[in-house]
């Protein structure tokens, strides 16, 4: 912490001072960085995932030495909700022929790529097996996985076959390709 | 022999999606910054202790507007009054004075019942079942409900409750600089509860236009309780002057009318606007800015909010396509039906 900056919360649990601005600094990049690979947008990600921490200073019950597994949960979470409001805002453009602004060269070329294809069926599946495909896409063992989504590490493995397979099925149904 | 196949189709279809799933990677250059990170963090920090006082302050705001429509009896009789979202035919836009934590002291405002948002319906039909009353929209918006290709949906009444605190009050007075020997507070009114009840409402959406209404909605207190003294006081409290709130009331007891209570900082126009059935509130943000949450009839980003009342209706309509012009918002409110 710089000696200029000042702390960001210091909440009080469980008769220890919970030290938000580490964990913060400690979680941060990583938080950002599973949120973009939901929404696309660094920029956007970055607030988000800022959300995430404010979610987490307005939540006592989550902080404590297992908050980071109740972070990934809520910024997966997030990210898959601003994904679904994208979907649903285009959707609703589209259907009443608003008017929208001019589409950019990175649009166009966006449109085509692969990740906006995993997006729009990452958008539709079951929220669990979307925040399972996710987060081990981040590279999150099956005991991190477990310990985020509050599962069974047992039963991770399992659960990540049919959200794989779910996401198969959902990919070839919409565009076709296997 | 047929299990082994099974599991190598399995291995090769976790690796194909594993490698659709790879295209997510974020750029590779960008890294997240956490200073950065710290700063949205305390603007979001900011901004919901703002929204908290400006909750309060609208949901006093309400109830005094409320509180003053009841107290005179040449308005009882119209009942046109919404509680998150109000008007009347000889409307007065007041903007508070002085810093919301002044309001401190009014009776707090509590929801007796949860609040749930709208939940979508199928049909005219099914609105008018959940909700208890028939809508009233313009015949193309019915028939884009018919075919499926507008949005509708309801939400259940909202009751709230506050308690008098009388010793809150006097002190809120002296906060103002107001002796409260010379305004009266009974001690009387001291644990008396003030009801407001809504009705269900009704929503109707459309290319970025909603049309929400409710049938006019009630306020419920002690008997003999003398609203109107309230009403002043809780106007001195909002930083209104003796003149100012007395005046008001006479106004309003002459003309039928009752009020709304801009927060100091809005930076939304507003103005009467004639419709067919009488005179409607415009509310007109042209900045980027969402009011929503400021209080309960203010405009989003670029949003157009219209609230005017019928006999039996209380409407609001919000418009958030830029291309709806304040004249086709009026049309609009004009060509709903059975007003």
């Amino acid at each position: 912490m710089n000696a200029d900056s000042e702390p960001v919360a210091e909440i009080p649990f469980e008769g220890v001072t919970f030290d938000f601005e580490a964990i913060f600094r400690a979680e941060y990049s990583r938080i950002a960085k599973v949120i973009a690979r939901v929404v696309r947008d660094p920029a956007r990600a970055e607030e988000l995932a800022a959300e995430v921490f404010w979610k987490l200073s307005r939540t006592p019950k989550a902080q404590g030495p297992n908050s980071s597994g109740w972070l990934y949960r809520t910024a997966t979470r997030l990210g898959l909700d601003e994904l679904r409001k994208q979907s649903r805002r285009e959707k609703y453009e589209r259907l009443f022929g608003f008017p929208r602004p001019a589409r950019t060269p990175e649009d166009l070329h966006f449109e085509n790529e692969e990740h906006r294809r995993v997006r729009s069926v990452l958008g539709r599946m079951k929220t669990i097996h979307a925040e399972l495909l996710v987060l081990r896409s981040d590279g999150f063992t099956y005991e991190e996985i477990a310990k985020a989504l509050e599962l069974n590490p047992a039963s991770v493995g399992t659960l990540l076959n049919r959200a794989e397979e779910a996401f198969r099925k959902g990919y070839v149904r919409r565009y076709g390709q296997y | 022999m047929s299990g082994a196949m099974d599991s190598t189709e399995n291995t090769n279809a976790s690796e194909w999606v594993r490698d659709r799933l790879a295209s997510l990677a974020p750029p590779s250059a960008w890294e997240p910054n956490a200073d950065r990170g710290l700063d949205h963090f305390r603007g979001r920090e900011r901004r919901a202790n703002r929204r908290r006082e400006l909750w309060r302050g609208a949901a006093l705001a309400v109830l005094i507007a409320c509180i003053v429509w009841l107290a005179l009896p040449a308005t009882r009789g119209i009942a046109q009054r919404l509680w998150d979202g109000f008007y009347t035919k000889d409307l007065e836009a007041i903007r508070f004075n002085g810093p919301r934590g002044d309001l401190k002291g009014l009776p707090q405002a509590e929801f007796v019942i949860p609040v749930t948002g709208p939940h979508r319906v199928q049909s005219i039909a099914q609105a008018h079942q959940e909700a208890g009353f028939e809508p009233r929209l313009p015949k193309p918006l019915m028939e884009q409900i018919a075919l499926g290709s507008a949005l509708l949906a309801v939400n259940g009444p909202i009751v709230v409750r506050m308690r008098i605190n009388v010793a809150d009050l006097r002190t809120a007075l002296q906060r103002r600089g107001i002796d409260f020997v010379n305004v009266n507070v009974p001690q009387s009114w001291d644990g008396m509860e003030i009801l407001g009840q809504t009705s269900p409402s009704i929503y109707a959406g459309f290319k970025g236009v909603t049309i929400m209404q409710t049938l006019p909605n009630a306020l419920v207190t002690p008997a003999g309780f003398a609203l109107g003294d309230f009403a002043e006081i809780a106007l001195r409290i909002a930083g209104l002057s003796a003149p100012e709130a007395h005046g008001l009331r006479d106004k309003f007891a002459e003309s039928g009318g009752l009020f709304a209570l801009i927060p100091p900082d809005a930076k939304y126009s507003f103005q009467e606007v004639s419709l067919i059935s009488g005179q409607g509130l415009l509310f007109q943000n042209d900045t980027d800015e969402d009011d929503r949450r400021k209080c309960p009839f203010c405009p989003g980003s670029h949003e157009l909010v219209l609230t005017w009342t019928t006999p039996d209706r209380v409407f609001q309509l919000r418009s958030q396509n830029l291309t709806v012009t304040v004249d086709q918002v009026v049309a609009i409110a004009n060509s709903i039906l059975g007003q």
